[in-house]
């Protein structure tokens, strides 16, 4: 199965997930998401939706000079962001269990 | 985590400037949204994986602006193309200069921000007062006491906060405001050189002047031929030594006087700190010179104007005692 198209809808979620607690730039995000088994994931679509969480107010961001070579962009999550993760989450759960009650009664389900 | 200097930074740039370039029918905004920290962060990625992990930009470009929710393909050139277009350019080539910078250097220019920033205050200031025409001192006084320095100090304060992105433009300033900063800095940079070779220049005319006949002890323009001290008491003194406020000694130029006594030229004899020659001490002697120009024969003390000149007092001040024993010479 093409999980891409998977990804694409639960991409927020996820980003928000790893940015939750712990502020990350761009490539680290991206890192905390392969390494928690998204490997797939492209890191253009990570770092577009980073901005258009920002630009929805879900993250707040902050330029922090880098030791050497070019500035680093920090995201974290703001109060907005917080809430729609807790909203997600429950739209996850609730939509993970409709499709594994519902995979439940196909026949290879009930078989296992 | 720190960044490690890789050797594709060429490499890099080349890719973010292609990315920018499919941005540039965004607003400056969203193109500084989508692009800020790309950079570290691909020299992160290339530092890791290699510069094969870049990929295309074109494609790079496609899925940064759909997962933004933008529209994949820029949609031509927009009306304020021309202006988008110059940020990338404006980013890139900070970029490229820091990443084109050998070793450390890099965080070694970074460390300088901060003076380049109080150096430019300084440099706004003596531009300032050059315009003004006080450009004297290293920090002018433009015209009142302390009033240079307190500029000096605001425009210090101002610089620093504008270096930091605090005050004006801030860190998302628009096209102009930053293109007008560029060119106040480029400005400055220009000005560096004529700044400090004017100082100098004030500077190597002051030494130059201490030098200068005209600035030898003169008397309404003309330069004086030999000084006669007298006591409170009206008596002439011998060996007075004399030196102005600041302890630089009131001398007599040796060269430009040539007293003539009886028809005979003579030549001022200084005196002597050891073997250093003064001819701040007063009065000077006087001493035949010949046809070569060598002063010769005895030395003679010429003799004062006048025996006395009359007592004076001043209240609640005790003038030094005339001394009577002549000091004997080496």
């Amino acid at each position: 199965m093409d999980t891409t198209q998977l990804l694409k809808g639960v991409l927020d979620l996820a980003v928000l997930a790893v940015v939750d607690g712990d502020d990350g730039y761009g490539y680290d995000i991206l890192k905390r998401l392969r390494a928690r088994g998204l490997h797939d994931i492209g890191d253009a679509s990570v770092y577009g939706t980073l901005r258009r969480l920002y630009a929805a107010g879900a993250l707040t961001s902050y330029v922090v000079p880098s030791e050497s070579g070019p500035h680093r962009k920090y995201y974290g999550i703001t109060a907005i962001g917080r809430s729609q993760l807790k909203q997600q989450r429950d739209d996850w759960d609730h939509f993970a269990a409709t499709v594994s009650g519902l995979l439940a009664h196909t026949s290879e389900g009930i078989a296992s | 985590m720190t960044i490690t200097p890789v050797n594709n930074q060429h490499e890099i740039s080349e890719f973010v400037l292609a990315v920018r370039a499919r941005l540039v029918d965004l607003p400056a905004e969203d193109q500084l949204d989508l692009t800020e920290g790309l950079e570290a962060d691909l020299v992160e990625l290339v530092d890791e994986r290699g510069l094969e992990a870049l990929g295309q930009a074109d494609e790079y470009a496609r899925e940064l602006r759909l997962a933004a929710g933008l529209s994949a393909e820029a949609t031509g050139p927009s009306p304020r193309a021309s202006a988008p277009r110059w940020m990338p350019f404006l980013d890139s080539s900070r970029d490229w200069a820091l990443g084109a910078l050998p070793g450390r250097s890099a965080d070694f220019a970074e460390v300088l921000r901060p003076t380049w920033w109080v150096f430019r205050a300084w440099l706004a200031v003596k531009i300032l007062a050059g315009m003004s025409g006080h450009e004297e001192g290293v920090i002018p006084d433009l015209g009142g006491p302390l009033f240079g320095l307190v500029l000096f100090v605001l425009a210090a304060v101002i610089s620093i906060k504008i270096g930091q992105g605090q005050w004006w433009p801030g860190n998302r300033a628009k096209t102009g405001q930053r293109t007008l900063l560029l060119a106040l800095n480029a400005f400055a940079i220009v000005m560096v050189v004529p700044i400090l070779v004017m100082s100098n220049q004030q500077r190597i005319e002051w030494v130059y002047t201490e030098s200068d006949p005209s600035s030898q002890l003169s008397y309404n323009g003309v330069p004086l031929g030999n000084i006669y001290p007298y006591d409170a008491a009206g008596n002439p003194l011998i060996g007075v030594q004399l030196v102005d406020e600041q302890g630089r000694r009131l001398t007599i130029d040796a060269g430009s006087t040539s007293p003539i006594e009886g028809g005979v030229e003579m030549g001022l004899v200084p005196w002597l700190n050891g073997s250093t020659e003064l001819f701040s001490v007063f009065p000077l002697a006087h001493r035949q010179i010949d046809d070569s120009g060598n002063l010769t024969g005895p030395i003679q003390l010429p003799a004062p104007p006048y025996a006395n000149v009359g007592a004076v007092n001043m209240e609640g001040v005790t003038p030094s005692l005339l001394v009577t024993k002549p000091v004997k010479g080496n």
